[in-house]
């Protein structure tokens, strides 16, 4: 029930606005494993991970009352925090070179492009545009978006110029949006 | 649109896709905070990528985050006397009972609760409770006998999770708050303070919530309530 779902964040977005701090838990219990999942992805170790979620519900609890449903769904808003840390926890190690360590990547394995778009629900019109793009443009765009690669790490992983990877990116966000639309 | 709004869009979908960095990352948090129709760009870009969160693997997610998130946030936590507003909005919220995703285990201990003294044994009890789960499974029978013993048997009731205690909550209209009447640290013994309960608290509504160890810092429920029930006249 993914409304009612939708509905049940609103609701524990507006108490936890209001000071209900049993609202934060109960949003804890309803999303906080899928959150920690999210952000694993992009930062690799567990314990890096838990840090993600718990700066995330920080800023929850804070920012709550700024939440507003004409501008997006309640679960987008959430996600988009959880993200936005995660990218930027993971952009400040590498500017300060700090060696992602794969002995603590709690055997951590980076999914492919393809196990992403198998658990895509079949009624999900992102995955049907998705598998309307040129594969490597898919490739680009799933797996930027789930581990937060950067353009110059994936310009060295496909060994291309960066600027192909721009275009490449561009071009399949452009025809992402018109199938979507 | 024309090309600067489609080097716009552009830069909102890599923002979301979280492919920026260095000038260009810098340039997209610019106009988000300075640009409505940017703002307005990352936002349909969250929304039309929004699916692939679904796709994470859910990970445990355990108490000791939880008390170090609610240890975060403590300074800015309502004071106890707003607990009762949102207790009475907790109660009537459905998406609050189906949070509770504690896991289940039968315990098949009994929990021996004693609010008197003198246990003159009687057999019968006067009051019986059904206190039911958030999936509405009955959790544990609660029995008040006329000499004001109180037993808790569990059915099926959440393991407390390390660091936590369970805590019993008279509800009664006779109260404008729920009432802290018991504490159960380990699944087995539990104390009850007779001086808080009348006979007419006895005879109403009863709750167990989840909540630091020692009890409810603010003396009312902080926790997700665990179990619930109304107590009744035994035949």
């Amino acid at each position: 029930m993914p409304q009612a779902a939708e509905f049940d964040l609103e609701g524990m977005l507006r108490r936890c606005a209001d000071g209900d701090a049993a609202a934060l838990r109960a949003l804890y219990d309803l999303e906080a494993a899928r959150m920690i999942g999210v952000a694993q992805r992009i930062v690799r170790r567990r314990a890096v991970a838990e840090e993600v979620v718990h700066d995330a519900f920080v800023q929850i609890w804070r920012r709550a009352a700024s939440f507003d449903p004409a501008r997006g769904a309640a679960r987008t808003w959430i996600y988009a925090i959880v993200r936005h840390r995660a990218i930027s926890v993971l952009r400040d190690e590498k500017k300060l070179a700090i060696d992602g360590d794969e002995d603590a990547a709690d055997g951590f394995a980076e999914e492919s492009c393809d196990e992403v778009m198998t658990r895509l629900s079949d009624a999900s019109s992102l995955r049907r545009c998705l598998e309307r793009l040129e594969t490597r443009a898919r490739k680009l765009i799933v797996l930027t978006y789930v581990h937060g690669l950067s353009h110059s790490e994936l310009a060295a992983r496909e060994g291309v110029p960066l600027g192909t990877v721009k275009s490449w990116i561009r071009r399949g966000a452009l025809a992402l949006r018109e199938c979507l639309e | 649109m024309n090309g600067r709004d489609e080097g716009r869009d552009a830069l909102a979908a890599e923002y979301v896709l979280g492919s920026l960095d260095g000038a260009e990352l810098a340039e997209a948090e610019r106009l988000l905070a300075a640009d409505a129709a940017f703002a307005g760009a990352v936002a349909a870009w969250r929304a039309r990528l929004a699916d692939l969160d679904a796709t994470a693997r859910p990970e445990p997610a355990g108490e000791a985050l939880w008390n170090r998130i609610a240890g975060s946030i403590a300074p800015a936590r309502a004071p106890a006397t707003s607990a009762p507003r949102w207790w009475y909005g907790l109660w009537e919220s459905l998406a609050f009972w189906r949070g509770l995703s504690l896991a289940t285990a039968a315990a098949a201990a009994v929990l021996a609760v004693m609010i008197a003294a003198t246990p003159q044994r009687t057999d019968q009890p006067a009051f019986v409770a059904v206190l039911t789960t958030d999936t509405g499974r009955p959790g544990a029978v609660m029995h008040a006998y006329t000499d004001g013993r109180v037993t808790l048997i569990p059915l099926e009731i959440a393991p407390i999770p390390e660091g936590r205690s369970l805590q019993l909550w008279s509800i009664s209209t006779a109260a404008p708050a729920p009432v802290a009447v018991g504490l159960m640290d380990q699944v087995r013994t539990i104390r009850l303070d007779p001086g808080h309960l009348s006979p007419a608290q006895l005879r109403e509504r009863f709750a167990v919530s989840v909540e630091p160890a020692g009890g409810s810092p603010t003396g009312q429920p902080t926790g997700p309530v665990v179990l619930q029930g109304q107590m009744k006249p035994a035949d």
